[in-house]
């Protein structure tokens, strides 16, 4: 069953390559997802209305996300390859101009596969981390790793 | 006890009077099935005696039929509008939102409207609220739990 997501949005998802792991919600969004919360929305609004980590810049930049992400152990790494007891966040980005926005996180999974939350529609485990690249991600960035936790 | 007085001693205009009073008899009477029997009183009178009571004098100020409409047509427009995006910043920038906000406060009634037939899932309204009231009655620690941010501004919106 296709999930509630726009097909054109996300190009490469087809049925071989991901799975529906949750209902649709807007209780959390891809940013939350990745730091495995699923009780509220994380945003670097500019207007403070969302939770954004405290001291991190409310901005829609790279650093802000990798900032964020390092208030829980995350830091830069090479590659999104599959290593043992590592945990991985990737983070897409979108080219506008000489400008790079940040517009999604996926979190890879113990057993290699990513999820990510589709904007307020399902979360998923897909096969690659390039699976949900396209019009609204763009494409996977740079990489980010911590140890994983038990 | 509500004072009546008659329409003709309103310094309002009387078509003012009659879209607020609409407003206020058609969205109270479909909320609440139980409170027909109480409404009958207010509904009669102002369609057949054109008098009124201060309640329903008071709800003239709230969105006109016009305000209504234009408020769902800009919602329909919105969902349409934006993709899936997990940026509410992107979400918030599109034209028919900023339309929304651009309503004023006249949009405030309405959101909480549409923000309490939502439940737990509430939409994107908070930036709106936030930017045309100039406020936020969301404590820090609830920021992002949006079930939580929804009742705040429920709340909020019932001490107006």
């Amino acid at each position: 069953m296709p999930g509630s997501w726009p097909q054109d949005n996300f190009p490469s998802l087809n049925s071989d390559n991901h799975s529906i792991t949750s209902k649709a919600t807007r209780q959390y969004n891809c940013l939350a997802w990745a730091a495995r919360e699923t009780s509220r929305r994380w945003e670097p609004d500019r207007l403070g209305i969302y939770y954004w980590p405290s001291g991190v810049p409310r901005t829609l930049t790279v650093d802000a996300f990798v900032r964020a992400y390092g208030t829980l152990g995350f830091r830069l790494c090479f590659d999104g390859s599959l290593e043992p007891e590592i945990e991985k966040i990737a983070i897409f980005v979108i080219e506008r101009g000489d400008s790079k926005i940040p517009t999604h996180a996926a979190l890879q999974l113990a057993s290699g596969e990513w999820t990510s939350k589709l904007g307020d529609c399902e979360d998923i485990s897909h096969a690659t981390v390039e699976a949900v690249s396209g019009p609204i991600y763009g494409k996977p960035f740079c990489y980010l790793s911590r140890p994983r936790l038990a | 006890m509500s004072q009546t007085i008659s329409i003709t001693q309103s310094p309002e205009p009387e078509v003012s009077v009659v879209v607020g009073a609409y407003y206020k008899v058609f969205v109270t009477r479909s909320e609440s099935d139980e409170n027909t029997e109480q409404d009958e009183p207010t509904y009669h009178a102002l369609f057949t005696n054109r008098c009124t009571f201060q309640s329903v004098l008071d709800s003239a100020k709230g969105p006109s039929i016009e305000d209504s409409l234009k408020f769902k047509r800009l919602v329909a427009q919105w969902h349409r509008e934006r993709d899936e995006t997990s940026s509410v910043t992107d979400m918030a920038t599109c034209p028919s939102y900023q339309k929304i906000m651009a309503m004023g406060d006249v949009a405030i009634p309405l959101i909480l409207a549409e923000l309490r037939s939502e439940g737990d899932e509430p939409d994107h309204w908070f930036w709106a609220l936030h930017a045309i009231t100039d406020t936020d009655p969301v404590k820090e620690e609830d920021r992002g739990n949006i079930v939580k941010m929804g009742a705040a501004w429920l709340k909020w919106g019932e001490g107006r």
